[in-house]
């Protein structure tokens, strides 16, 4: 068998990464999980890269071996995983974790820890017509408060795809059987683009026995915290995040959002920023 | 024995009325409700716990023994995340 190497410079929230592989069976990973990340002419901050080693593959960082030996695909998933961190590491932005999207240029939050369905309600946003800004992490500049879109794209499980109408030919290239990567174009959206500012947040939280979605005003000493737990340890320093987070937490607005079905939820987040 | 002061390594912001506080050591945030926010408000190192309850118990407009037990409760908090300076030896 061939290999041939690949390798792909993004520009991710400001940062410049290199992709480096030596199997091509690498690209049409690629072209899936990273197809919507800006390319990069810059020299890389950090070089991820997949190497074949006997009858495995290990991920690197530049020149630190970063995993034990792995069949192809979890090399990949740990690769991504990596360029996530990386990216974190680098990002001179402020950085929450936070499925967000946006409507005319208006930027929509959510903060919230893996499984409470928020990267369903992001996906069934996008499929709703909101723009598409990241799954991942509200990345931003506090003074200006212009963000910065990272698609990555929606990782879902496959109950979730068909929740949100994903074409589930769209799936066929995966690294993972657990959850699937998907794009905006697969939910007949788009990433947004153009100038973006952040304008609320919102704290979702699925209550499956809930009557209806319910959406109420935080008060912004909450929304501070929700700011600073959620705020990437990696990309703030600590001497003036505090003060800044409640600097922001003036200038926005904060809602929790309980709701027991999806489609509640997306309707009632259409009032948000009207 | 005086309440307060707060320690050193807090840090306090004042948000549409709220008390924010910030452990710079633990890197904790505290949001307080506006009778813990009160209550840090008198925790100066000037009065003592008694003291704290009557000047609340005036400003709301009832009995001390109306509020003692939640501003005991509240102070036990402060005092067990290290949010007060260390009493001198």
């Amino acid at each position: 068998m061939t290999r041939r190497t690949v390798e792909r410079t993004f520009e991710i929230v400001g940062v410049p990464i290199r992709v480096a592989a030596d199997d091509d069976a690498v690209e049409p990973l690629l072209d899936r999980v990273c197809g919507d990340l800006d390319p990069s002419a810059d020299d890389p901050v950090v070089t991820i890269s997949i190497r074949s080693e006997g009858e495995g593959y290990r991920v690197w960082v530049d020149e630190t071996v970063r995993s034990d030996l792995l069949a192809f695909d979890q090399s990949f998933m740990k690769a991504m995983s990596l360029l996530h961190e990386q990216t974190m590491e680098h990002c001179a932005l402020w950085a929450v974790h936070a499925g967000v999207v946006s409507r005319g240029g208006s930027v929509l939050a959510m903060p919230g820890k893996s499984g409470t369905g928020k990267s369903t309600l992001v996906a069934a946003c996008v499929a709703a017509g909101w723009g598409y800004v990241s799954d991942e992490a509200l990345a931003f500049d506090d003074d200006t408060m212009e963000v910065v879109a990272y698609p990555k794209p929606i990782w879902i499980d496959r109950r979730a795809t068909r929740l949100v109408g994903v074409p589930q030919e769209s799936l066929a290239v995966t690294p993972s059987r657990y959850k699937y990567p998907v794009t905006p174009a697969d939910l007949g959206g788009v990433v947004a683009r153009g100038p973006l500012h952040l304008r609320a947040v919102v704290v979702p939280e699925r209550t499956p026995d809930t009557a209806g979605p319910d959406l109420v005003p935080m008060r912004r000493a909450e929304l501070v915290t929700v700011l600073l737990r959620h705020t990437f340890k990696r990309t703030r320093e600590p001497e003036t995040k505090f003060e800044r987070a409640v600097a922001v937490a003036r200038r926005i607005d904060g809602y929790r959002l309980s709701f027991s079905t999806t489609k509640d939820a997306v309707e009632i987040l259409d009032g948000v920023l009207s | 024995m005086k309440i307060g002061p707060p320690a050193r390594h807090v840090r306090v912001e004042e948000v549409d009325g709220d008390l924010v506080l910030f452990d710079t050591e633990h890197h904790q945030v505290f949001e307080l409700n506006p009778t813990a926010s009160d209550v840090w408000r008198l925790a100066t190192g000037e009065f003592d716990e008694g003291e704290i309850v009557e000047l609340l118990a005036r400003a709301y407009g009832v009995a001390p023994e109306a509020i003692a037990a939640d501003v005991g409760h509240v102070l036990t908090e402060f005092r067990e995340r290290g949010l007060f300076e260390a009493p001198a030896p």
